[in-house]
């Protein structure tokens, strides 16, 4: 009996340690995320999305992403998200994630002086589309002042400051308004022209755009889908030239 | 007396359910059949990158195969029960870690895990048999447990389409999780009858750890929107590098280290309190080196090897990328490895001399090429189906396999009896024949093949050759081999099959893609198709066209492998004494 007491006792001990050490680890991570990041960020929303339209129009380059976690419920074809370069030239270079007959491609894509590249899926080389016809915008006219992403900014109802949230490293402060579908389609051509879609901008602490999210029926009477945007690597020196 | 006879109920209890977890087991090898383009989707794969979702089936595959050569022996040495135990737990654990994963090498991941729990279910269930009958009446209940598991691989694909039918393709491994855990708690439950042991007390520190640590586990792998958002409280999921960086990944994040320091705490406290702990893991891992270790080790490496060698590929360049010819290399010696090691261990997997005779190993070999061209079947089939006629039914899509799978038992039946009769290798030959024509069929199919009534024959006589190869297969190894060996016989024969799925799925849909790639060569621009326009029916039917030659080249390759098959059957099976011996139709389906 007293030999099975004394021989439990290490045993308990190491316990306490290990779980000892994990909290203090879990303290410990917590305390990294105490920092609530207070960017102020001035509370004209009109300022601060204007500033922001200037920087991103000022920049040579930004890489950005899009993505939606959706899908449309039936077998249409839709554009489910980018991601790749864009500069002032105007040019794209980068993949584009479609839908196509139920089944996803990634098509590599680079958009120069007015023309659309795709290397299509099963050929080896590229060949130049016209995105219309794909029912895919074309990504180089993402980068217009004034029919590209930027643009939407000045073009946003009823913005207003709501509130801060995490990207990543970044925290951004977030601004939300209405879109109206026919400015939103030029960069998501499934939405719906006549329709109006939530958007949520979030800009960094050096006033720049850093996330776009847009809500709406984009999958025609699917219900709401999300297409996330984030931008990042503002000012990189980049030339885009044809295949 | 009385107690005797409630045990031996008991052990029949336990068999029943043991037999049901096998069939989910195999049902899972199939059930990402129809699911594969979502998946893939899901973790950043295009439709033109087959080849690099095939470790999604290989990497179940393989943690099934590599996981025979350890748990017959644990088995014996720890009990059934503790074995068939933690088997549905580790499936459990592999169907979590599919549920969450956020890339393909997490998938690979949960799948093989999967595999693992999957594979440790058949021998400790087909022991469960050996226990409980005695030699002379195991024929039918090793049948049924054969039989069992291919209903499972029949049901499976029907299974993810209902599925499919409400939920996305997370929804499956989730219920695969509930199910693993109903399963292990009434195999538990009813075990305590069968073989009683000492409870053991409840494990407050042991439970605790591994509750956070899953806990942690999901939230950093699922990233919660709502969590990763917030100012407050998404900091600790940022990863410390940048993205595509090393430490970009999201373990290397304050949570992620959490998550990785919870396991080693639970690893810890596992191994420095064993009596205390709700599973004693030093007298677990003593088993496993009592069991053959290496053997287990070696075997993973070589099928793993083939695996990587011919995903890395990029078949519009080539068959085999950079690293290709390493990971075949480092295969080709594992491979010598395992040889070497089989003639010095001691108690050798497989007993010395039992595949002496040349109908012996020659069903082996059959076997493989059967596993290869059925696989090939098993996931090209529905991906066909989903990218001509039923782009936008899983179900639809999923029947169409039926009818290749119902022709099976039916040819299964037939074999047996024809066995009986005339020569094994004549039989097995001319079912694997008919494969290999519905194959070469398949790959004529053009987009609307499927609505036609050709394409069910087709279907159903590919099924049936199939079937028809599966008896007389049997019957030349148990003719030719001792009756001592005939268990681990018969189970190599399924584990032959198996790794001929493995190395098939890894190697017909890259070498059949480079084969496209090369024959086809490149496409016309679009407006040149067109004449002006760049999209036009003409040019989506020819991308549609393509998709489906990739598959047609595929098809091309499970024909040859199912020739391969018949000419082999014919050649090594002569003088196999076959005929008038007594086999059970069902035994050997498994698989």
């Amino acid at each position: 009996m007293i030999l099975r007491n004394t021989r439990r006792r290490p045993a308990r001990r190491t316990a306490f340690a290990v779980l000892g050490a994990l909290v203090l680890t879990i303290t410990l991570a917590g305390c990294g995320s105490s920092d609530d990041g207070a960017s102020s960020q001035g509370g004209d929303p009109i300022a601060a999305l204007t500033a922001a339209k200037k920087k991103f129009d000022e920049a040579s380059s930004v890489h950005f992403t899009m993505a939606t976690t959706s899908k449309p419920a039936k077998g249409t074809d839709a554009v489910l998200g980018a991601k790749g370069t864009l500069t002032h030239q105007p040019a794209f270079q980068g993949e584009v994630k479609a839908l196509y007959i139920g089944i996803t491609a990634d098509i590599p894509l680079i958009a120069v002086d007015g023309k659309v590249y795709a290397k299509l899926p099963f050929s080896t080389g590229y060949a130049v589309i016209n995105p219309k016809e794909y029912s895919a915008p074309d990504p180089a006219t993402f980068a217009d002042p004034a029919a590209g992403i930027s643009g939407l900014l000045l073009k946003l109802e009823d913005a207003k400051k709501t509130g801060e949230k995490r990207d990543g490293k970044l925290v951004v402060t977030t601004y939300a308004g209405t879109l109206p579908g026919a400015l939103v389609a030029p960069i998501i051509p499934s939405a719906d022209a006549a329709g109006t879609y939530r958007t949520v901008v979030g800009i960094d602490d050096d006033g720049r755009i850093a996330t776009l999210a847009v809500t709406g029926d984009f999958f025609s009477g699917g219900g709401d889908v999300t297409y996330d945007l984030a931008f990042d690597d503002y000012g990189k020196n980049v030339t885009i030239s044809a295949p | 007396m009385s107690q005797d006879s409630t045990r031996s109920r008991g052990s029949s209890a336990l068999l029943a359910l043991a037999a049901v977890a096998v069939a989910f087991a195999a049902a899972d090898t199939y059930v990402v059949v129809l699911s594969l383009p979502d998946m893939m989707g899901s973790v950043g794969l295009s439709i033109d990158e087959l080849q690099r979702a095939a470790p999604i089936i290989s990497g179940f595959l393989l943690g099934y195969v590599a996981m025979l050569p350890l748990i017959g022996r644990i088995a014996d040495l720890r009990g059934r029960l503790p074995v068939l135990v933690a088997s549905l737990l580790v499936f459990g654990f592999g169907s979590l870690v599919t549920a969450a994963a956020y890339d393909l090498p997490s998938l690979v991941t949960g799948r093989f895990l999967q595999g693992v729990g999957g594979g440790g279910l058949v021998p400790v269930t087909l022991a469960l048999v050996a226990d409980i009958y005695p030699v002379e009446r195991r024929g039918v209940p090793l049948g049924i447990v054969g039989a069992v598991q291919e209903l499972g691989s029949v049901l499976g694909p029907l299974y993810g389409a209902a599925v499919l039918a409400f939920g996305d393709w997370r929804d499956i491994f989730w219920i695969n999780l509930a199910a693993g855990l109903v399963l292990a708690a009434g195999v538990a439950a009813l075990g305590r009858g069968v073989e009683p042991r000492p409870r053991r007390r409840f494990d407050v520190v042991g439970l605790t750890l591994l509750a956070l640590w899953i806990a942690a586990l999901l939230v950093v792998m699922r990233q919660p929107e709502r969590l990763v958002t917030s100012v407050r409280w998404g900091g600790p999921f940022v990863p410390f590098g940048d993205d595509g960086e090393f430490f970009g990944s999201i373990w290397f994040s304050q949570a992620g280290l959490v998550t990785i320091g919870l396991g080693l705490g639970l690893l810890a406290w596992l191994l420095i309190a064993p009596a205390r702990a709700f599973v004693d893991l030093r007298d677990w891992w003593a088993s496993v080196r009592q069991a053959d270790l290496l053997g287990a080790l070696l075997l993973a490496v070589l099928l793993g090897g083939v695996i990587l060698a011919f995903a890395t590929a990029d078949p519009e360049v080539q068959v085999f990328s950079d690293a290709g010819p390493v990971y075949l290399g480092t295969a080709a010696l594992a491979a010598v490895a395992f040889a070497v090691h089989q003639r010095r261990a001691a108690s050798p997997l497989i007993p010395r001399g039992a595949f002496g005779a040349r109908p012996a190993w020659g069903s082996l070999l059959v076997s493989f090429f059967v596993g290869a061209a059925l696989i090939a079947a098993l996931v090209d089939i529905p991906i066909f189906a989903r990218v001509t006629v039923y782009g936008d039914s899983q179900i639809k899509a999923a029947l169409v396999l039926v009818e290749l799978l119902v022709a099976l038992p039916i040819g299964a039946l037939i074999g047996g009896y024809l066995t009986r009769a005339y020569p094994s290798g004549l039989i097995a030959a001319a079912g694997m024949a008919l494969s290999s024509f519905g194959f070469w069929m398949m790959s004529t199919w053009d987009v609307d093949a499927l609505h036609h009534l050709s394409s069910s024959a087709v279907l159903a006589l590919t099924g049936l050759g199939f079937g028809l190869a599966l008896a007389p297969v049997n019957a030349a190894l148990l003719a030719t081999t001792e009756p001592a060996v005939h268990g681990v016989t018969s189970a190599m024969l399924v584990v032959s099959r198996m790794v001929g799925m493995l190395v098939g799925i890894s190697a017909l849909t890259t070498i059949g893609l480079r084969r496209y790639y090369a024959v086809s060569g490149d496409f016309p621009a679009p407006s040149e198709v067109c004449g002006g326009p760049t999209r036009c029916d003409r040019y989506s039917d020819l991308l549609q066209h393509a998709g489906i030659e990739q598959l047609h080249a595929i098809f091309i390759g499970a024909s040859l492998a199912a020739l391969l098959a018949a000419l082999l059957a014919v050649v090594l099976f002569r003088g196999a004494a076959t005929r008038g011996a007594p086999t059970s139709p069902l035994l050997g389906i498994g698989g």
